[in-house]
């Protein structure tokens, strides 16, 4: 009698279940599990610190992905999965470094040379594999070395509304890739730099140039929504600081910007201080532990708590 | 009728509904104007429902009394909505029905854009699934099992992870 019901009621049904349910209900016949197969993977970013789920992703690897792998890592062989199941991932958080070291413990307990760079190629495989196959991907966390590749990928992407990147090692080149992919991706709206890179500076001068393509009549910036915006701890100093501020005249998008702990110095401070006089679009700004002085303080006042 | 708001019914207005099968009930006629397809169709003071035998339609119609002065809620895709599976005492003596009762009144529901009512009769079944296994709601609901032992087999690998949430 429940095959009367149509699809949608089943949806409906399945919706109000967590993932364990959902387990059960996608093993019952193949018709459950085409209905359940969307809606349990939606949440499955949320458990990439299991080794299991690693080890199906991995199986959704294409050739150019798994060769993106040194061959000391021992990839799973068995056949290919029965779904695109990473075609509903909305997101993807830095569980994934978890879910990684405990895969490559299990399945790789032989390799002991190198091992940090072997888990960061799997890390970058897998999200290029993941940018390449979801088509409802929202947010991307990743923490590590990263490789240019998935930020040019970036800039062709549609969905990721939140992207948040830490201690990615981008050289001054990488850092011109990503300013591409601010100004290309049509749905980022929050952007997260904390602690990202060492090319500090030419990280200002990417994401200025970024946050007034458009102003610049820069034909290719797409992005009319990024309005958060985190560049903390990155040691940017007064020169970034103030490369950082000529942006603050034209961008209108920005309400939020966290930029503590950069050693700014006054000269960074006034510079940023002047910039953000005449800003009307910026709501708050995290200036804390920058020692920029009084001068600049007083400019910045509008910001203070 | 003279009342200038023929949107909102009095309380003695009642209008007549007639299901496939011929059956007439005489209901608040708040209710008709409370859901849309039955607002729809009430054209005048009485109306056929195709699809719904008697009764299924009374099953709902006594539903619809018991929540007539519920708040209307606005739920769209409200995330609130998902996955909060309390059912009142009430709403949960009735729909402890048998099973295809319950699947009519779901059907019934979602024809007649009740939705307030689909949703507690999919949280009814859902609840009657949780924590079960594969084969477990296979024997609770009567459904065939289709796949080759290989192909459970492998779709309970791939999905694992999920298993014990």
């Amino acid at each position: 009698m429940i095959e009367k019901l149509p699809d949608e009621c089943l949806l409906e049904i399945f919706n109000n279940l967590q993932e364990g349910s959902l387990f059960s209900c996608l093993l019952v016949n193949r018709h459950c599990c085409i209905i359940n197969v969307p809606l349990l993977w939606k949440t499955a970013g949320n458990y990439l610190s299991k080794r299991s789920l690693i080890e199906t992703c991995l199986l959704s690897l294409n050739t150019e992905e798994q060769a993106l792998i040194p061959s000391q890592v021992i990839l799973p062989n068995h056949p290919k999965p029965s779904f695109e199941y990473t075609n509903f991932i909305t997101s993807i958080s830095d569980r994934l470094n978890v879910g990684i070291v405990d895969w490559f413990n299990y399945y790789n307990r032989t390799v002991d040379y190198g091992v940090n760079v072997l888990r960061n190629a799997i890390r970058c495989s897998l999200i290029t594999m993941s940018l390449r196959t979801s088509k409802n991907l929202i947010y991307l966390k990743t923490n590590g070395a990263i490789y240019e590749q998935i930020i040019k990928d970036l800039s062709r992407n549609n969905t990721i509304m939140i992207f948040e990147l830490h201690n990615s090692n981008l050289n001054s080149k990488g850092t011109t890739i990503l300013q591409d992919a601010i100004i290309q991706n049509t749905a980022l709206t929050y952007l997260n730099l904390y602690n990202f890179t060492e090319s500090t500076e030419d990280l200002c001068n990417s994401v200025a140039d970024a946050l007034c393509g458009k102003a610049l009549g820069n034909a290719l910036c797409k992005n009319v929504a990024l309005t958060y915006l985190n560049l903390s701890e990155n040691s940017i100093g007064s020169k970034g600081g103030k490369a950082l501020a000529k942006a603050f005249y034209k961008n209108t998008t920005l309400n939020h910007l966290d930029i503590y702990y950069n050693y700014l110095g006054p000269e960074g401070g006034l510079a940023l201080g002047k910039a953000l006089n005449g800003n009307t679009t910026l709501i708050s700004l995290d200036f804390d532990g920058n020692d920029i002085g009084t001068k600049a303080e007083m400019y910045l006042q509008k910001f203070s708590v | 009728m003279d009342n200038g708001t023929s949107n909102s019914a009095s309380e003695n207005e009642t209008i007549t509904l007639k299901s496939c099968d011929g059956i007439e009930f005489h209901i608040d006629a708040r209710i008709a104007n409370r859901y849309t397809l039955l607002n729809n169709w009430n054209g005048g003071e009485s109306a056929c429902i195709p699809n719904v035998n008697g009764k299924v339609l009374e099953k709902v119609l006594e539903w619809c009394e018991h929540h007539i002065n519920d708040p209307q809620l606005n739920c769209g895709d409200d995330d609130s909505r998902r996955r909060n599976t309390i059912i009142e005492e009430w709403d949960e003596n009735f729909l402890s029905c048998d099973q295809d009762m319950l699947f009519e009144i779901i059907l019934a529901a979602n024809y007649l854009e009740i939705k307030p009512l689909l949703d507690l009769g999919c949280k009814t079944v859902a609840n009657m699934m949780k924590s079960k296994s594969p084969e477990e709601i296979r024997s609770a609901f009567n459904i065939d099992n289709d796949y080759t032992p290989e192909e459970e087999e492998q779709f309970r690998k791939e999905n694992e992870w999920a298993e014990d949430y």
